[in-house]
């Protein structure tokens, strides 16, 4: 079967419905030409998401450049680092629904002339913490510290919640664990895992109940990257401030583990 | 009486709110500043007036969005035609600046494609409207919004001026053991 690039571009782009993508994705599976093809597109995809993206946030002018030059010159900015390490964390606290306040933040806090701000829309605190919130339940918080933070505790919950799925181990990348919670999304469970390493930022893998099968797909909310994916009705997120290249690298080492458990 | 006043005063509140998003959108569209400039002000000055009237159920983003591509397509975009190339700083990120690069070749790449497409680009990857919200803004088929995206990816990943393969950063320790479980699986 001959694939189109447009019937693979909806896909990347994540505009097909689910069993469409089941079946494009069981294509790819088979097939190495459309595969390569398919991360021409991710690739390309990546790119306009990063710049389109981070253009809107910026609400990006040419003035903007003089601006930027102008900030050079002054003198060293403690704010924006301050928005630098709230973004880190707020990722440690929350992860995907704080990233988003993360954006606010590290946007808020930047040395941005006062015509810029004006220019802005009202910040959405108040929504952003009410969504903070709902992550939350008693099963959140009124656990024992140790079950957060026992990798084989963690491990248990999460083999009890999604089919015996095994904890993804990246220790081999320098990446350890830290702390695992289960959060809330719209009804649903959420486990959130998070990894440190000792060169990269923090790490975190999102695991809900989901559909069909659906491709790696790369994503970006403010400094957070993401990386998502849908595999055995199981929904997975990697979240971080790093490259999608290496999120992607990541992405595949565990499905590789996810597979084998 | 209060009750309408109240609701033309919520959706000029929503017009001004939507003026990032809009003006994001005229740069893409118009590829000067002065001429973004005029359309931002243009459509500000339409919605305002007619808003109301007009919107009906659509999305105050949506509709907005629509009534700047419209007034493009009818006023504006002759007079651009035979003007310079598109302006690339335009296209770079002020956060990517210091990139060493990258982010200023993708800039210039961006800034040879037609407006059309580059603000295509923008309401599907910037603003992350569906294929279906970007078709009903340009007034086009589905099928063409697809097959301008491809043209645009194609154009962008084989354009000369800059190698794609120069914006991707070094490989990461661990990115060859996941290439292995690649070729594993």
């Amino acid at each position: 079967m001959t694939l189109s690039d447009q019937l693979l571009l909806a896909y990347v782009d994540g505009q097909l419905d689910r069993p469409q993508a089941a079946i494009v994705a069981q294509l790819l599976r088979d097939d190495p030409e459309v595969a390569q093809r398919v991360t021409g597109f991710q690739q390309t995809q990546t790119q306009f998401l990063d710049t389109f993206g981070a253009l809107l946030r910026e609400g990006s002018s040419s003035t903007a450049h003089a601006k930027k030059a102008a900030a050079k010159s002054r003198k060293a900015k403690p704010k924006f680092v301050a928005g630098k390490l709230l973004t880190a964390g707020l990722l440690v606290a929350t992860g995907l629904g704080i990233g988003l306040m993360a954006a606010y933040a590290t946007d808020m806090l930047a040395d941005r002339p006062v015509k810029e701000i004006v220019q802005m829309p009202p910040s959405n605190w108040p929504g952003d913490i009410a969504e903070f919130h709902s992550f939350f339940t008693k099963e959140s918080l009124l656990v024992s510290p140790d079950s957060q933070t026992n990798p084989e505790m963690v491990a248990f919950q999460v083999a009890q919640h999604f089919s015996g799925l095994k904890m993804p181990d990246f220790r081999e990348q320098e990446l350890d664990f830290l702390r695992g919670q289960m959060l809330t999304y719209r009804g649903n469970r959420i486990m959130q895992i998070i990894f440190a390493g000792r060169r990269e930022s923090l790490i975190a893998l999102y695991v809900s109940k989901g559909g069909l099968d659906v491709a790696l797909a790369p994503g970006r909310f403010g400094k957070v990257n993401t990386m998502s994916w849908t595999a055995n009705e199981r929904r997975y997120v990697l979240a971080a401030d790093m490259p999608h290249q290496a999120l992607r690298a990541l992405a595949i080492i565990a499905q590789a583990q996810f597979s084998s458990s | 009486m209060s009750h309408i006043a109240e609701r033309n005063s919520q959706s000029q509140s929503e017009v001004g709110l939507m003026m990032p998003r809009l003006k994001a959108f005229a740069l893409a569209l118009a590829g000067s500043q002065n001429a973004g400039m005029v359309l931002l002000a243009a459509t500000r000055s339409y919605a305002l007036a007619n808003i109301d009237r007009e919107r009906g159920h659509t999305p105050v983003s949506i509709w907005t969005l629509m009534q700047m591509r419209q007034i493009w397509t009818k006023k504006l975009s002759a007079r651009n035609a035979h003007s310079a190339q598109s302006d690339p700083r335009l296209f770079q990120p002020v956060s990517r600046m210091d990139d060493g690069g990258p982010s200023a070749r993708f800039a210039m790449k961006l800034s040879r494609l037609e407006p059309q497409q580059r603000a295509l680009l923008h309401l599907v990857y910037g603003e992350r409207l569906s294929y279906d919200e970007a078709a009903e803004i340009f007034d086009i088929s589905v099928s063409d919004v697809i097959s301008s995206l491809v043209a645009a990816h194609t154009a962008i990943s084989t354009a000369p001026a800059s190698s794609s393969q120069q914006s991707e950063p070094q490989p990461f320790p661990y990115e060859k053991t996941a290439r292995q479980q690649e070729r594993a699986a």
